[in-house]
């Protein structure tokens, strides 16, 4: 099941290493403990994954499909090559797909056999959660680049999920926290038809809260053009009755929210689905060392860095990390590693990130962006905690259902 | 930062023989005189691509426009040419330090950063951030004679000032590489703290500092092992770990002091370099990364990367005496002293 094009790759980059890139190997893995040196990541997915589907547009709205992340594995390990060889060690990336039938359980567990000693899931949600739970949790790492409920963190939190896509309670406290900044903080929540709509619009009511921003109304609204309904269909009268300074905006589908910012009974700002919005990367970042990234990646994938390109990208760095600073070798030392050691991994957004023991939520920040600019990275300025700012956004330890494991 | 033990010894064709003789019976390179002395200070800027001259009195005598993205600056060994890395124009351009005049540009150099200039005077040890490679130029021959891969993103780097290693920081690799002059080979590969960025050598040439800037440390690296020997830590009063970001380091000439910018600490460390303990702390404006000493060692000059100015530290009280504006992102300070 190993893919051709994924094993092509490594072999390349091999020879290239081989041929004229460190006279003078100091693989300081060998000269300590004479431990292997070939450590292999498995990037598992899912042939017919509709994540990557084409996107119907009978609504007029244009959905690019999204592209696979897998790219931003392969940068990660041509990205590390050079400390792996400082250390002594191979790292190499093994693309497996699942056929539609498959069974994700069964192929976890080779893996895992087979040596591996981590798996990059792209998977779809259902899949990931019975992985998850089917493997023991000090097998391997299994990295979850995709999904950010956070209901899925405290279903997993004693598994060896290790979730490097923020959670949505990490965006929306990235926002909350911009709004108080910003002393903007009379908020009006419209949110839309779809389950996800009312979860989006929940976290950031508890983000709110926690923050002390003012929800000063909360509204759904519906598509369609009946004037009997024209209170859940006209944006100028739902927004017309109470002052409010920004609108949160909770419409995942992303086709009404498009007028949204030009229909409101008053000038005011759009946050949310649409106008400032959370994630994790985004490829006009111009701070800490992004430029450079975006640059390479874009140069090998012809595309630009999606969320998900970066979470890979992570993914792999953090097991190059495990493996350069805590010497762990294998699937179990390196989820030990990630799970109890404090061990910073470079992000390139301008901190140091980490998994906390307590859900294996990866800490970081989150940029908030416009479209065309990164307008702030949160944590804000102000906002503190105890252990690290990072830790203001998302479940802290004593919210997690589970408790962090002793060191 | 190098010995200025030669300084008197002044460089002009007609010396190179004694040059060469001097190189044979002690294995060091001359240092010659600084002819220039035009007592002006260059401050490269990285968004506006412009290049500011102070005069010796820290007012803005004249800017002019550059190559595309100027970062790393060095005088040539006489300091009559200003040789200037600009990253967006895959160029090194070489400037007349009296005129401020483009003498020569070496094209397709890709994506240089910074640079440092090997003591033999004409070769370049330059930082190819987008290339993960860092290639060697002659500047009087405008060959590139070698190409050395390192890791992702190198930046810093230091040419010993005996000429027998350079030192090259690749930030996103977290790795120092250094480089045998002479063997043409990488000879050691050094795991650092989170993304090292710049370089410093203390006078007696036994230890090279290197800034870890995510991890927020300077580590101290032993010239005689290549390996990581030490490490300096900051704990400015009210900042928090994370705010610690050292960049630039630069130390004074009898190896005592050392002044560390802190990067979003939005502080320059005052370190004691025998005891590797900071101690003191200079507010000196958002984000300062690029340092230079006076030759007096007077005056510590500040690129403040996010406040757009200068800030010129009196190093006998530590407080900042003046700012002076410059263009948008200043990166280096160069002073023909």
């Amino acid at each position: 099941m190993r893919s051709r094009r994924g094993r092509k790759a490594i072999a390349g980059w091999a020879i290239l290493s081989a041929m004229l890139v460190f006279a003078a190997p100091s693989a300081l893995l060998a000269e300590d403990k004479g431990l292997s040196p070939e450590i292999r990541i498995v990037y598992l997915a899912r042939e017919g994954d509709p994540a990557y589907a084409e996107v119907a547009s009978d609504d007029g709205v244009f959905r690019p499909p999204l592209p696979e992340p897998y790219p931003g594995a392969e940068l990660a390990i041509r990205d590390t090559r050079a400390t792996a060889h400082a250390i002594g060690a191979t790292v190499t990336l093994d693309k497996q797909v699942l056929a539609p039938d498959a069974d994700a359980v069964g192929a976890a567990r080779s893996i895992a056999e087979g040596g591996a000693v981590a798996i990059i899931a792209d998977l779809p949600v259902d899949d990931f959660t019975a992985v998850a739970k089917a493997l023991p949790a000090a097998a391997l790492p299994i990295f979850n680049i995709r999904h950010s409920a956070d209901a899925l963190r405290r279903a997993l939190c004693s598994t060896g999920a290790f979730h490097v896509i923020p959670s949505t309670s990490m965006a929306t406290d990235a926002l909350a926290q911009f709004l108080v900044r910003k002393t903007w903080r009379r908020v009006l929540v419209l949110y839309g038809p779809l389950p996800s709509d009312k979860l989006l619009a929940d976290a950031f009511q508890a983000s709110a809260k926690k923050f002390g921003a003012k929800i000063v109304d909360t509204k759904s609204f519906i598509f369609g053009n009946d004037p009997r309904r024209r209170d859940q269909t006209n944006v100028a009268i739902m927004t017309a009755s109470e002052d409010y300074d920004i609108l949160f905006l909770a419409d995942t589908l992303g086709d009404f929210g498009r007028f949204v910012p030009y229909e409101q009974a008053k000038p005011r700002p759009v946050i949310g689905t649409e106008g400032l919005r959370p994630s994790a990367w985004d490829a006009v970042a111009e701070r800490y060392g992004a430029p450079q990234v975006n640059h390479r990646f874009e140069r090998n994938a012809h595309r630009p860095m999606t969320d998900y390109d970066w979470a890979a990208w992570v993914a792999v760095r953090a097991v190059v990390e495990a493996v350069a600073r805590a010497k762990a070798t294998t699937g179990p030392a390196i989820e030990a590693a990630l799970a109890r050691v404090d061990l910073p991994i470079d992000i390139s957004k301008g901190v140091e990130g980490s998994f906390r023991p307590w859900d294996h939520q990866f800490r970081q920040s989150i940029m908030l962006h416009s479209g065309d600019a990164v307008i702030g990275y949160a944590p804000f300025e102000g906002f503190l905690h105890q252990r690290t700012p990072l830790d203001t956004l998302g479940t802290d330890e004593g919210e997690a259902a589970c408790k962090a494991p002793s060191p | 930062m190098r010995s200025n033990a030669c300084a008197t010894l002044h460089a002009s064709k007609a010396l190179h023989g004694i040059a060469a003789l001097f190189l044979a019976l002690t294995g060091a390179w001359p240092m010659p005189a600084r002819a220039a002395g035009t007592g002006l200070v260059f401050v490269s800027n990285e968004r506006s691509s412009e290049i500011f001259v102070l005069d010796g009195s820290d007012n803005v005598v004249s800017s002019f426009k550059s190559c595309g993205r100027p970062r790393g600056m060095r005088f040539t060994l006489d300091h009559t040419k200003l040789v200037v890395a600009c990253g967006s124009d895959n160029t090194i351009a070489v400037y007349e330090v009296s005129t401020h005049k483009l003498v020569k540009r070496f094209r397709d150099v890709p994506d240089p950063e910074t640079f440092d200039l090997h003591p033999n005077g004409h070769d370049l040890y330059i930082s190819n951030e987008d290339d993960a490679e860092a290639t060697v130029l002659n500047i009087d021959t405008g060959e590139v004679t070698a190409h050395y891969p390192v890791g992702d993103e190198p930046e810093g780097v230091l040419a010993t000032p005996d000429g027998k290693y350079v030192f090259v920081a690749s930030e996103a690799a977290n790795l120092v590489q250094v480089i045998d002059v002479a063997a043409k080979k990488v000879v050691k590969e050094l795991l650092t703290g989170t993304r090292p960025r710049r370089f410093a050598i203390t006078p007696d040439g036994k230890q090279v500092w290197v800034s870890d800037e995510i991890a927020g440390i300077v580590e101290i690296i032993d010239v005689a092992t290549l390996a990581s020997v030490g490490r300096i830590e900051f704990q400015p009063l009210g900042l928090r770990r994370d705010e610690i970001t050292p960049v630039d380091i630069v130390m004074t000439r009898d190896g005592k002091r050392a002044y560390v910018a802190l990067g979003r600490a939005n502080h320059v460390a005052v370190v004691d370099v025998p005891s590797r303990k900071a101690v003191d702390y200079i507010l000196v404006g958002k984000r300062p990364w690029g340092l230079r000493l006076s030759r007096d060692e007077r005056k510590l000059y500040v690129a403040n990367g996010l406040s757009d100015d200068v800030a010129i530290v009196d190093t006998a009280s530590d407080k900042v005496v003046k700012a002076v504006p410059v263009g948008v992102i200043p990166y280096a300070i160069l002073i023909d002293d």
